[in-house]
C-alpha cells in the first residue's frame, strides 16, 4: 500500500490534496444549496420577519443593539402586559439575540458594513443552517467515514423537517438551536471516544450556548446521561468515558446556571436529575473499578452486592425525601405531557390547545424527510452491525426521538438530524459496495490468481470467467447506482417542492390571485400596524387577542395588554371577557385598563379562516374559566347548539363586542343586501346592523382583515355613552354622507 | 319482598302525585335507600312524579347513557366518579341530615340546609325526559334546588347545569354541589383490592419467571439482534404514526360508501390499518435495502448476483412507488410518483 500512495497523483498533485479540495468545494455547494433553498420567502415576498414569536425576538434584538448588554438582561418591558409589564430580561433565552447582536457589531465596527439589524435577523437562520451542515458532517464522520459525512451534510441541508424552522425570516430560537445541538453532540462523541478534557470542555461550552438559546436544551441534558448509562449497563465503562462525562457535567452545569432564566434549575428541577444521578453513578463505578483492580474477585462480589443495595436505597430515599421537602421541584408539566400523553389533555389545556403540541400523523414524517424515512431503520441496522460506543448514541437518539416526534409535531425538528445521519450511514454503506467500479477490474485479476493457485477449476474456465466478470458486475453496480441516483434526484425535487409550498409563507403577508389569475399580495396586517404607528399617540394602549401581541409590539410599536408569552391567564381572560361580553361591560374593562384602541382580525370578506370569530370560542372558554357566572359558552350557540353568526345567531352573540366589531358596517359593502361571510358561509343580515356606542371605527384595512376601533372618552356633558350616541345619530342622520367603500374582489388562495 | 313493597309504595306515591306531584323528604329518602347505590333511577314512568311539584330538598340528576349504540365515552368515565360522590354522601349521612340541623342557615353562604338526593336517567329508559331537555350532548348534570311551586314547571329554568370542565370530575362536582347546597362533601374513594392483589401477583409471577428462565433472559438481554429487533421495531412503529393513533384513538378501519376504506385523505387524519400498511412498507423497504447492501455482495457468482440485485432493486422501486401512491392519496397535491397504484 505504501508504494501505491506515492503513485496516486493526478496531474502532479497528490490525491489527498485533490480530495481536500473537492471536499471544500462540495461543502461550499452544500452550504449554498442549504442557504438558497431557504430564501423562497425573501424572493417571493421580501426580507421580512415571519409569524408571531419571531417578532418578539426581533424586538428584543433591536432593544439589545440600542442598549447595553446589562440593560438588556435587566430589561423590564412596560409596553406589554399593560399595566403589569413583563420582566423580559429574566424570562427569555438570550442566545439568539446576543448572536445577532454580536454579528451586527462585528460587521459594523470591525468590517465597517452597517447592515440593518432586520436583515441580519432575517438571514440568521439560513446562515446557521450552513453551520449545521458542517457539524452534521463531522458528527457523521465520527460514526462512519467522510463519505457518509458528506451525504449526511447534504441531507441535513435540504431536509424539509429542518427547513420548516429555519427559512429566512423565521427568526426563532430553533434557528440556531439545531446547529448547537449537532455541534454539542459532535464534541460529546469526540470527547467520549478519546477521553479528552479539551473536547469535554468544548462540549460544555456548546452546551452552554445551547442553554442560552433554547428551552429544548433539556433534551441534551437527558440524552448524554442516558448514553452513558446504557454504556455502563453494557459493561463498557472506560476512563475516557469518565473523563468526558465528568468534564462536561461539571462545567456545563455551572455554565448553564449563568443564564438568568435557567438559574438554579439544573440542581433543583427533576428534569435535570438524570444527569446528576448518572454523574454520581459514574463516580461509584469508577471507584468500584478501582477497588476491583485491587482486591480478589470473591471479595469484590460481596463488596459490590452490599454497596449496590445500599446506594440504590439511599438514592431512592433521597429523591423522595428531597421532593417531599420541596428542595427539588417535581417534573415540569411540559415534560410530563411527553410521557403520559393524557396528562396534558386533563391538566394543562393551554398546552393541549397549541397546534404545535399535537401528535404527528404518518404523512408528516414522510413530508418532512422524504425517502430518508425508510432509509432510517436501515441506518439503525447498520449501527447495530458495528455497535461501537458512538453507534449506541445514535440508536438511543433514534428510538427516543421517534417517540417524541410522534407525540409532538414540533419535535420533528429534533428527529430530522438523526434521520439524516442514519440514512446517510445506510446509503454510504450501499455506495461503498456499488459505487466502487475499480473493484470490478482488480478483483477479477485477483480471482484469476486465486484460481491459478487453487488449481481446482483452473485453466478451462478462467478465460470465460475473465470476460464475464468485467461485464456482469459492472451492470449490477450500474443498476443499483443509477436507481439510487434517481431516488436521490427525486429526493431533491421532493425537498424543494415541500419547502416552496409549505414552509415559505411569512403569514404576515398573504399571497393570493386576482380573478385573471395574476398573483397579488394581501398586505393588510402591515397596512394596519403602520397606520397605528403613524396615527396614534405613542403611549396608546391597544387591546387585541394575544395572538397579535408580539406583532403589534414589533410592527406598530404600541403598548399591548396581552401577548404570545401567555404568562398570565387571568389577564388573557380579562381581554377575552371584554370581547365576549356586551358593550357596557367591555367599556368598564377598557376604562380600567386605559385602553385607547381595540383591534380585531376579520376574514369574512376575503375568506381568511384564521380570524377572530373563529378563535372566539377560545376567548369565551378562557374567560368562562375565570368568570363562570358572567360568561356562559352555551349562550353563544343557537337553540339547536350551532355556532352561527347570521340572523339565527343568539342574542348574546349579537350583543358581544367581538361580533359587533367584526360585522360593523359589513352589509354596507353589499349595498344594503345581506353580506356573505366567506369563512363561515353564512349571510350577515342587513336589516339589523350592529350598532356601536362606546367605540368608533378608526381604521379598516384594504381587505377588511384588520379593523381598529377607538374607545370613546367619557361624555362631555356627563351623559351615558349610549344616550349620547343615540342623540348624535338622530342629529346627523340627514347630514350623514354614505361612505363609499370599494369592495375588493379577490378571493384568498387556499 | 323488597321489590313488592317498593311497587306498592310507588303506586301509593303516584296516587298522591296526581293531586300534588313531588315527593316529600321522607318518601324520597326511602326511595333512595331502596335504590341501587342510593341513586334513584329516573324513567319515563316516574320522572313526572319525582321532578315536578314541590320539593323540600336538593335533587341532583345525571343524564347519561351506557348503551353501546350511543357509545358515550365521557359517560362511562364519569359514572364511577358519580357513584363515589353519592356513596360518600350516604356514608356520612345514611338517614339524611339530622332533624335538628334541617332548615338551619349556613353562615357563610346563607343557604338553608336541606337534604340532597341523587338520581340518574338512562337515555334508553327516559326518552321523553331527554326530549324535554333537548339535549345535544351527554353526560349532563343538573341541580334542582328546593321549590315551593306545585305541579308542572319548566325543568330547564328550574335547574342549574353543571359545566363539564377539564379536571378531576369528583372534585369539580363536589365543588359545584358545595356552591349550590352549602354542604361540605367528603370523598371516600374505595380501595380497589382486587386490582392491588392482581398487580402484586403479576409482578411476583414476572419476577419468578425471570428468575427461573434467567439463563434465557440473560442471553436475550446480551443479544445484539434482540435489541436490534426491539429498537428497530419501536422506531418503525413510531415513525408510522402509532402515537397519533394512541392519543387520538383513531378508528382501525372505516366503512366507506359500499367498500371498506383503508386510507383517509388529509394530512392530519389516518386510520389504524393505514399506519400498519405504511409501517410494513417502510419495513420492506428497509429490509430490501439491507439485503441489497449486505447480502447480495456475498454471492460469488456474478450472474446470480446480478439477478438478486435486480430483484431487490425492482422490489424497492415497486414499494417506493406504492408509498408515493399512498402519500398522494392524502390529498396534498403531491406531484411526484413512479407507478400509480391508485
Amino acid at each position: 500500500m505504501g508504494t501505491e500512495k506515492t503513485q496516486l497523483k493526478v496531474l502532479g498533485v497528490r490525491i489527498e490534496t485533490i480530495r481536500l479540495l473537492l471536499r471544500v468545494i462540495i461543502f461550499i455547494s452544500i452550504a449554498g444549496a442549504a442557504i438558497s433553498s431557504r430564501l423562497f420567502s425573501v424572493i417571493r415576498f421580501e426580507s421580512i420577519i415571519h409569524e408571531f414569536d419571531p417578532w418578539f425576538n426581533f424586538r428584543a434584538t433591536k432593544y439589545l443593539v440600542s442598549h447595553s448588554y446589562y440593560e438588556f438582561l435587566n430589561w423590564f418591558d412596560d409596553r406589554t402586559w399593560y399595566p403589569l409589564g413583563r420582566v423580559t430580561g429574566g424570562t427569555l433565552y438570550p442566545g439568539l439575540m446576543v448572536t445577532s447582536g454580536i454579528i451586527w457589531h462585528v460587521l459594523r465596527e470591525w468590517l465597517s458594513l452597517p447592515i440593518d439589524i432586520r436583515n441580519i435577523c432575517v438571514l440568521l437562520a439560513p446562515a446557521f443552517s450552513g453551520l449545521t451542515v458542517i457539524s452534521t458532517y463531522f458528527l457523521t464522520k465520527e460514526m462512519k467515514d467522510s463519505n457518509a459525512g458528506l451525504l449526511a451534510a447534504i441531507f441535513m441541508g435540504i431536509a424539509p423537517g429542518y427547513i420548516s424552522r429555519s427559512v429566512a425570516g423565521s427568526y426563532d430560537n430553533e434557528a440556531i438551536a439545531i446547529t448547537l445541538l449537532m455541534a454539542t453532540f459532535y464534541f460529546w462523541i469526540k470527547a467520549m471516544k478519546i477521553g479528552s478534557v479539551f473536547y469535554g470542555t468544548l462540549t460544555a461550552l456548546f452546551y452552554f450556548y445551547m442553554v442560552s438559546a433554547w428551552g429544548g436544551y433539556v433534551f441534551i441534558t437527558n440524552l448524554i446521561p442516558l448514553h452513558v448509562f446504557v454504556l455502563l449497563l453494557m459493561g463498557r465503562y472506560t476512563h475516557r468515558l469518565y473523563t468526558a462525562y465528568s468534564t462536561w457535567y461539571a462545567l456545563g452545569t455551572l455554565a448553564s446556571m449563568q443564564i438568568p432564566f435557567v438559574g438554579f434549575n439544573p440542581i433543583t428541577s427533576n428534569d435535570h436529575m438524570a444527569a446528576l444521578g448518572v454523574f454520581g453513578l459514574l463516580q461509584l463505578v469508577a471507584f468500584g473499578d478501582y477497588v476491583k483492580s485491587r482486591v480478589p474477585s470473591v471479595q469484590f462480589k460481596t463488596f459490590l452486592a452490599v454497596s449496590l443495595t445500599f446506594v440504590i436505597l439511599l438514592g431512592i430515599a433521597g429523591l423522595f425525601g428531597l421532593t417531599a421537602l420541596g428542595w427539588i421541584a417535581p417534573w415540569t408539566g411540559r415534560f410530563y405531557s411527553l410521557w403520559d400523553t393524557g396528562y396534558a389533555k386533563i391538566h394543562i389545556p393551554i398546552i393541549a390547545s397549541v397546534s404545535e403540541h399535537q401528535p404527528t400523523a404518518w404523512p408528516a414524517f414522510f413530508f418532512d424527510t422524504g425517502m430518508l424515512i425508510w432509509l432510517f431503520p436501515a441506518g439503525v441496522y447498520f449501527c447495530f452491525q458495528e455497535l461501537r460506543d458512538e453507534h449506541v448514541f445514535i440508536i438511543i437518539y433514534s428510538v427516543l426521538c421517534s417517540y417524541f416526534a410522534g407525540v409532538m409535531v414540533r419535535l420533528m425538528l429534533t428527529l430530522t438530524p438523526v434521520v439524516c445521519v442514519a440514512a446517510a450511514m445506510a446509503l454510504s454503506n450501499l455506495f461503498d459496495v456499488y459505487l466502487n467500479i475499480v473493484d470490478v477490474f482488480t478483483t477479477s485479476s485477483n480471482e484469476i490468481q486465486e484460481d491459478k493457485s487453487t488449481t481446482k477449476k483452473s485453466t478451462k474456465k478462467s478465460g470465460v470467467l475473465e470476460e464475464k466478470n468485467v461485464i456482469l458486475p459492472l451492470i449490477t453496480k450500474l443498476v443499483v447506482t443509477l436507481t439510487f441516483a434517481f431516488y436521490l434526484f427525486y429526493f431533491i425535487l421532493h425537498c424543494t417542492w415541500v419547502t416552496s409550498n409549505a414552509y415559505s409563507s411569512p403569514s404576515v403577508v398573504l399571497s393570493s390571485r386576482n380573478p385573471d389569475g395574476s398573483p397579488t399580495i394581501i398586505d393588510d396586517y402591515r397596512e394596519a400596524y403602520y397606520w397605528l404607528r403613524m396615527n396614534t399617540p405613542e403611549d396608546a394602549k391597544v387591546l387585541a387577542w394575544w395572538d397579535y401581541g408580539y406583532q403589534i409590539g414589533g410592527m406598530a410599536d404600541r403598548t399591548t395588554l396581552v401577548d404570545n408569552n401567555t404568562w398570565n391567564n387571568t389577564h388573557i381572560a380579562t381581554v377575552g371577557k371584554s370581547m365576549s361580553s356586551s358593550e357596557d361591560v367591555a367599556y368598564e374593562i377598557y376604562k380600567q385598563h386605559d385602553v385607547d384602541y381595540v383591534l380585531v382580525i376579520f376574514g369574512g370578506l376575503l375568506g381568511y379562516s384564521g380570524d377572530d370569530i373563529n378563535k372566539f370560542l377560545w376567548m369565551i372558554r378562557i374567560s368562562e374559566g375565570i368568570w363562570p357566572d358572567e360568561i356562559k359558552e352555551r349562550n353563544y350557540f343557537t337553540d339547536r347548539g350551532e355556532y352561527k353568526v347570521d340572523k339565527e345567531a343568539s342574542q348574546t352573540m349579537k350583543d358581544s363586542v367581538m361580533y359587533k366589531l367584526s360585522y360593523y358596517r359589513f352589509s354596507e359593502l353589499f349595498g344594503g343586501r345581506d353580506g356573505p361571510d366567506r369563512v363561515r358561509n353564512q349571510d350577515i343580515p342587513a336589516a339589523d346592523p350592529p350598532e356601536l356606542h362606546v367605540l368608533e371605527e378608526a381604521f379598516t384595512s384594504e381587505n377588511f382583515i384588520v379593523r381598529v376601533y377607538k374607545v370613546k372618552d367619557l361624555d362631555n356633558v356627563g351623559r351615558n355613552l349610549f344616550d349620547a350616541t343615540k342623540f348624535d345619530n338622530q342629529l346627523s342622520k340627514p347630514l350623514k354622507r354614505a361612505r363609499t367603500i370599494k369592495r375588493p374582489v379577490l378571493p384568498i388562495r387556499e | 319482598m323488597q321489590l313488592r313493597l317498593l311497587q306498592l309504595f310507588v303506586i301509593l306515591g303516584s296516587l298522591f302525585a296526581i293531586s300534588m306531584a313531588g315527593l316529600s323528604d321522607n318518601q324520597i329518602l326511602e326511595l333512595s335507600k331502596s335504590s341501587k347505590n342510593h341513586i334513584i333511577d329516573i324513567t319515563d314512568d316516574n320522572y313526572e312524579k319525582i321532578l315536578y311539584g314541590k320539593r323540600d330538598y336538593h335533587l341532583i340528576l345525571v343524564m347519561t347513557s351506557d348503551s353501546v349504540q350511543i357509545n358515550c365515552l365521557l359517560c362511562r368515565e364519569f359514572k364511577p366518579d358519580y357513584d363515589i360522590i353519592v356513596n360518600s354522601w350516604f356514608q356520612d349521612h345514611p338517614n339524611g341530615l339530622p332533624e335538628h340541623e334541617l332548615n338551619e342557615v349556613y353562615e357563610k353562604s346563607k343557604i338553608t340546609k336541606k337534604n340532597i338526593y341523587f338520581a340518574r336517567a338512562e337515555f334508553a329508559n327516559a326518552r321523553k325526559l331527554f326530549q324535554i331537555f333537548e339535549l345535544q350532548s351527554i353526560p349532563k348534570l343538573y341541580h334542582f334546588p328546593p321549590t315551593n311551586m306545585p305541579g308542572r314547571h319548566d325543568l330547564l329554568s328550574d335547574s342549574n347545569e353543571y359545566p363539564f370542565f377539564h379536571g378531576d370530575q369528583k372534585v369539580l362536582v363536589t365543588d359545584f354541589l358545595n356552591s349550590k347546597t352549602g354542604h361540605k362533601y367528603n370523598l371516600y374513594i374505595p380501595v380497589n383490592y382486587s386490582a392491588v392483589i392482581f398487580n402484586i401477583v403479576i409482578t411476583l409471577s414476572i419476577l419468578v419467571i425471570l428468575y427461573v428462565f434467567r439463563g434465557l433472559v440473560l442471553k436475550f438481554v446480551s443479544n445484539k439482534y434482540a435489541w436490534l429487533i426491539v429498537s428497530g421495531g419501536l422506531t418503525l412503529v413510531f415513525i408510522s404514526g402509532y402515537m397519533f393513533n394512541q392519543i387520538r384513538q383513531t378508528p382501525y378501519i372505516r366503512q366507506g360508501e359500499g367498500a371498506l376504506q383503508y386510507f383517509v385523505p388529509g394530512q392530519q387524519n389516518q386510520l389504524g390499518i393505514e399506519t400498519q400498511i405504511v409501517g410494513f412498507v417502510y419495513l420492506f423497504l428497509s429490509v430490501l435495502f439491507v439485503l441489497l447492501t449486505v447480502h447480495s455482495p456475498t454471492y460469488k457468482n456474478a450472474l446470480v448476483n446480478l439477478i438478486a440485485v435486480s430483484i431487490f432493486s425492482i422490489l424497492i422501486f415497486v414499494f417506493y412507488s406504492l408509498l408515493l401512491s399512498i402519500f398522494s392519496l392524502k390529498g396534498l397535491g403531491y406531484p411526484y410518483s413512479f407507478i400509480r397504484f391508485f
